[in-house]
């Protein structure tokens, strides 16, 4: 006899009564909706170290990237049954169509393209091939239609939250066969799942079990219990079908992963609360309410036991007046929100966070086959003290210790390998390079990865060089293999080193675009100054620093000249870029040949005005201009003769990037101020947006003081003089002990 | 009482008719004290049609939800206060639930710094206290007090308004359900179907802020703005038709384009964001609320049937409009002015508005 159990994935009810009628009746032989793939590893759910939420994970052995995730939750009927038939012995198998023929289906590949998370190889176990969103989730259009204000409502009321559910699973049975004698019979993928179903379920029956108890979404009952096609049929369906090696494995799930937000067509949209249906299905509703309670304190709100009673009081009324058979997780929210919030928005979410959906983290036991790079990972997060957690943690790290350098090689490496389980963060207020912040947040997706990275291999650290090597030797970008050597440099990949830096070498050669070679300049130039905090080789970077900021210096005046607009400002980026690297790099001789450059630039007939402004600019910052030089490059290219627009460029690039050190140019200022009145309206007029431009970068307190200065400029010698005639030589001698002191010179006697 | 003279008639009042057909059809067990079943209040709140084939009008257009939530609360004995910004019916859902509940929508406070002691628990007739001393006569209940007495809703309108010393009279009165008189020996005890509903502004919280205590013994409903355009504007119509009728204005509809019009600005100017969310708009200072929505739009039908051809305009409604939004003369006025100009100004048929309220700022 076959008796068919239909159910909904992580139901608590469900799993509830599944037990009670499995214990029951004694099933010898257990089939549950899931992929065959996986039967090999359907023992190791009673091993020690199981903790759901879990999830079978198979994946294409060859491409890693198409993969489904099963997720199971204590309190799941298929996690339920699976555990009963393994701890009595009972023969158990999956019978859903093997993912050895759905992963490598182009059909698949169809549904995917259109399912909206991009990422998302991630599959139900109810299926993305059917779009019609009754069956995706009937009985949530059932719970919508019978009044609830969400889709788990009616199932809850009905089924979940029934301390004795009883035989519910032919009333379910009923109510499927009811709703799909109005659908079109399955066809496509669909068709073939529930063809592969009843060959598992006939070839039960063939080997000769008595008992068959079979497990499914409640949707496929009617398709399996009153066959609507015949052995042939089916044989004739399953035939041909398209064929892949899968690998099977168990890893650790979260609940916020079982949880409808992130995506997960099946999910449940509140698994913390099934978790403690299951747990406490004795006053589950007053347990809960309390739970909410102590956790409000925990969180330094007020929330007294008076006021969970009447909490309790209030979700009773209202589960009466709105006829519901008893209290449900909407009451419940609402009532704490009402009589214990005040109303407030902002501690539900909390309790949301916590207690509706969870944050818990299931984990896996050791003997579960894994990837050799899944135990290293394991391995080396141990090492470093640090427990995968799927809550956003900030990690704060001293690289002069070295737990800290270790934890940091850690994060950097697995970057590198795609395993985002750590992201930098900017480490505000900390002064210095030996300061690294990160955020941790582990993503059970992140199997997958690690899955994809294995192919690198077989540890964190020979993964990462070998993907490393094989990315420097594919790159084509310098800025990427520049941003890569970095990478490199701060995971303490040594040996790496050597041939990233040859790459590096290589691709600058080739390379004549001073915009590229200008932003390979900054990190270089920030190892050649800081890298030594973690003892990295980066005297060998030197030389390439030395050699790009040459060919830099060559290539500039040439790329400044005959340009359009939008290549001047790529052009003012790069020469910005440039001078940083230089600055922070500060090599012998480097500066002095890069104002040489400059000087060049300013004076470079066929340079862009723009670009002759800026260099004019960086110049006087580096304070190499006499003001009589100054004055002359101005009234140059201010001059009558001047086209308009190149004057204005001119002044633009002049006053980009602060315009502090410009205010005291008395002759500068006139001979702006000369150039602007001497211009016909119309140019005037013409000029305005680009002078606007000019002055838009300043901040206002700068413009301000600009203002003034202009205003002030007819008569220059007035505001100083008075100020310098009130001077009282007596007290302004009273503070120079503390100038001294701040300047750390000794204080002269006769002053 | 239904004198036809009087300007507002109380809930009770006016649908009299409706609630006596509920009480006429209500099989469903009345709490002690109530004159209706919670389902049966539920549809008078929200509206309904009767086995009788009588209709209900929905007095509370919104969120179902609240409203159970509220008759919930009342049926467990626990006081209700409903927090919201201005104008988002907290009173007349309180006067509509004290209606249903208690048949009796009269028992009300008046919360405001002045709301001494004794509006709240009981005051004396001078006169009768000098001649007579103490006693019964020369006492003055207050509205709480009969609420107490006669097993009835009382209403504190305004609750954050009253001085915090004067509001924690209430704290006793909440948990015991009793009022000591110890003048007289004696005291009040509340009949069954007592409770109190209390309102409270979330803008200005700040006022007189709840103590702990208090708040403990509320549970507490937030109600929204309305969600949608089209629920904003379904009150708007039904309350603006209603009180057209009851001031016996010659033109009592206005047009459904008319309100849409309305209601999309107010709706604009108060999310700071245009319906499409393709521009971000400035906020005036004031909370312009569905209820000034409906001041604007009486005030407009008034202008057009009395001044006007009886047809609501543009014209009609400009200066009501302009008045309800320019709270500070300065401030506002410029927010105005840059709405009517980047976003009225280019609107499809937004024309004759436009001209009307550029020419009333």
């Amino acid at each position: 006899m076959t008796r068919f159990f239909g159910v909904r994935h992580h139901g608590p009810g469900c799993a509830r009564a599944l037990v009670a009628a499995f214990d029951e009746w004694n099933p010898d032989c257990v089939l549950v909706e899931g992929p065959p793939d996986a039967n090999e590893i359907i023992p190791f759910v009673a091993a020690a170290g199981m903790v759901p939420p879990i999830a079978l994970f198979v994946y294409a052995a060859d491409a890693p990237k198409r993969a489904s995730f099963y997720p199971m939750a204590r309190f799941s009927p298929e996690w339920n049954a699976l555990r009963w038939a393994v701890v009595r012995g009972a023969p158990i198998r999956f019978c859903d169509l093997p993912q050895a023929h759905q992963l490598g289906s182009s059909e698949r590949d169809a549904a995917d393209g259109e399912a909206p998370e991009s990422e998302g190889e991630l599959e139900s176990q109810v299926g993305s091939a059917e779009r019609d969103p009754l069956h995706l989730d009937p009985l949530g259009w059932l719970s919508l239609a019978s009044g609830y204000s969400d889709r788990d409502g009616w199932w809850d009321a009905q089924i979940e939250s029934r301390r004795d559910p009883g035989s519910i699973f032919d009333a379910v049975a009923e109510l499927m066969a009811e709703l799909r004698s109005k659908q079109p019979p399955a066809i496509g993928r669909e068709a073939r799942r529930e063809a592969w179903m009843r060959r598992t379920i006939r070839e039960a029956e063939r080997e000769g079990h008595q008992r068959i108890a079979v497990v499914c979404g409640a949707w496929h009952v009617p398709a399996l219990a009153h066959p609507i096609a015949s052995r042939k049929e089916d044989e004739a369906q399953l035939k041909g079908l398209p064929k892949c090696k899968v690998v099977a494995t168990w890893v650790p799930w979260t609940n916020e992963r079982l949880a409808f937000a992130s995506g997960y067509g099946a999910g449940v949209a509140s698994p913390a609360w099934y978790a403690h249906l299951w747990e406490h299905p004795e006053h589950a509703a007053v347990r809960w309410v309390s739970e909410c309670a102590r956790l409000l304190r925990a969180s330094d709100l007020e929330a007294s036991s008076a006021n969970v009673i009447e909490a309790l009081r209030l979700s009773e009324a209202l589960a009466g007046l709105r006829g519901r058979p008893a209290v449900a997780l909407e009451e419940l929210q609402e009532s704490v929100r009402t009589a214990l919030c005040g109303g407030e928005e902002a501690p539900m979410m909390l309790i949301h966070r916590q207690l509706v959906v969870g944050e818990a983290m299931g984990s896996v036991d050791p003997s579960v086959p894994a990837m050799p790079l899944q135990r290293d990972i394991e391995a080396r997060q141990r090492a470093a003290r640090l427990k995968p957690s799927p809550v956003r943690a900030r990690v704060d790290l001293d690289l002069r210790e070295d737990g800290g350098r270790g934890r940091s090689r850690l994060f950097h490496q697995l970057g590198l390998l795609g395993i985002g389980w750590a992201t930098p963060e900017t480490t505000a207020g900390a002064l210095g390079s030996f300061r690294e912040a990160w955020s941790l947040q582990w993503d059970p997706e992140l199997a997958l990865k690690i899955v994809e990275a294995s192919i690198w291999g077989a540890t964190v650290e020979s993964a990462s060089f070998a993907k490393v090597i094989h990315d420097a030797s594919v790159a084509t970008e310098l800025g990427d293999v520049v941003s890569l050597l970095q990478s490199v440099l701060l995971a303490d990949l040594v040996d790496a080193v050597d041939p990233v830096l040859a790459r590096v070498q290589v691709l600058s050669s080739h390379t004549a675009d001073v915009d590229v070679l200008a932003k390979a300049l900054p990190p270089l130039a920030q190892l050649l100054r800081y890298g030594d905090v973690r003892d990295t080789p980066v005297e060998r970077v030197t030389p390439m620093f030395d050699e790009l900021v040459e060919r830099v210096f060559v290539a500039l005046p040439l790329a400044c000249t005959a340009i359009d607009d939008a290549s001047a400002r790529l052009r003012l980026g790069a020469m910005r870029r440039i001078g940083d690297a230089i600055a922070t790099a500060s090599r012998e001789g480097q500066r002095e040949s890069w104002l040489a450059v400059l000087g060049e630039l300013a004076r470079l007939p066929g340079a862009v005005p723009l670009i002759r402004g800026h260099a004019t600019r960086l110049l006087e910052d580096a304070r190499v201009l006499q003001p009589a030089e100054l004055l002359h490059l101005a009234s140059y290219n201010l001059s009558p003769a001047a086209e308009p627009a190149d004057a204005a460029a001119w002044t633009e690039g002049l006053l980009q990037g602060g315009a502090a050190t410009l205010l005291h140019q008395d002759a500068l200022w006139s001979t702006l101020d000369a150039w602007l009145a001497a211009l016909h309206d119309d140019t005037f007029v013409e000029l305005l947006p680009a002078l606007r431009r000019a002055f838009s970068s300043f901040a206002g307190p700068e413009r301000a003081r600009m203002a003034q200065k202009v205003k002030a400029l007819g008569r220059p010698e007035a505001r100083p003089k008075a100020a310098l005639a009130e001077l009282n030589p007596e007290r302004a001698r009273q503070i120079l002990p503390v100038l001294a002191t701040i300047l750390g010179v000794p204080l002269p006697e006769s002053a | 009482m239904s004198d036809s003279a009087v300007l507002r008639l109380h809930a009770e009042v006016e649908f009299a008719a409706e609630l006596a057909a509920l009480s006429a059809s209500d099989d469903r067990p009345r709490p002690t004290g109530w004159s209706l079943s919670p389902w049966a209040v539920r549809t008078y709140v929200l509206g309904g049609s009767l086995p009788s084939g009588m209709e209900i009008t929905p007095k509370y257009i919104g969120n179902a939800r609240l409203i159970e939530i509220a008759i919930a609360t009342l049926v467990t004995d626990r006081a209700l206060l409903l927090l919201g910004v201005p104008g988002t019916a907290k009173s007349w859902v309180s006067e509509h639930l004290a209606a249903a509940i208690s048949g009796d929508s009269t028992m009300l406070i008046q919360g405001t710094a002045g709301t001494d002691e004794n509006a709240l628990r009981y005051g004396w007739n001078y006169a009768r206290l000098l001649a007579e001393g103490p006693s019964e006569a020369a006492m003055v209940a207050s509205p709480m007090m009969r609420a107490m007495q006669t097993g009835k809703i009382a209403r504190v309108e305004e609750l954050t308004r009253i001085g915090s010393d004067v509001q924690d009279t209430l704290i006793t009165l909440l948990s015991e359900k009793t009022l000591p008189v110890p003048e007289l020996d004696r005291e009040v005890q509340a009949r069954r179907g007592f409770n109190v509903i209390a309102t409270a502004n979330n803008r200005d919280r700040g006022v007189n802020e709840l103590s702990s205590a208090l708040q403990r013994r509320f549970n507490v409903v937030v109600l929204p703005t309305p969600a949608t355009v089209d629920e904003e504007v379904d009150i708007v119509n039904r309350r603006v038709s209603a009180l057209g009728r009851a001031l016996q204005l010659p033109t009592a509809t206005a047009p459904i384009d008319e309100v849409r019009r309305l209601v999309t600005i107010f709706r604009e100017l108060r999310d700071g964001a245009t319906l499409d969310g393709a521009t971000k708009l400035k906020s005036p200072s004031g909370s312009l609320s569905t209820a000034e929505a409906i001041s604007v739009l009486s005030h407009g039908l008034a202008v057009a049937s009395y001044y006007g051809d009886g047809q609501l305009r543009a014209g009609d409604l400009a200066a009501a409009l302009t008045g309800a939004v320019i709270k500070d003369p300065v401030a506002d006025r410029v927010v105005w002015l840059e709405y009517l100009k980047t976003v009225v100004k280019e609107r499809a048929g937004w024309k004759d508005l436009y001209r009307a309220c550029k020419d009333s700022v």
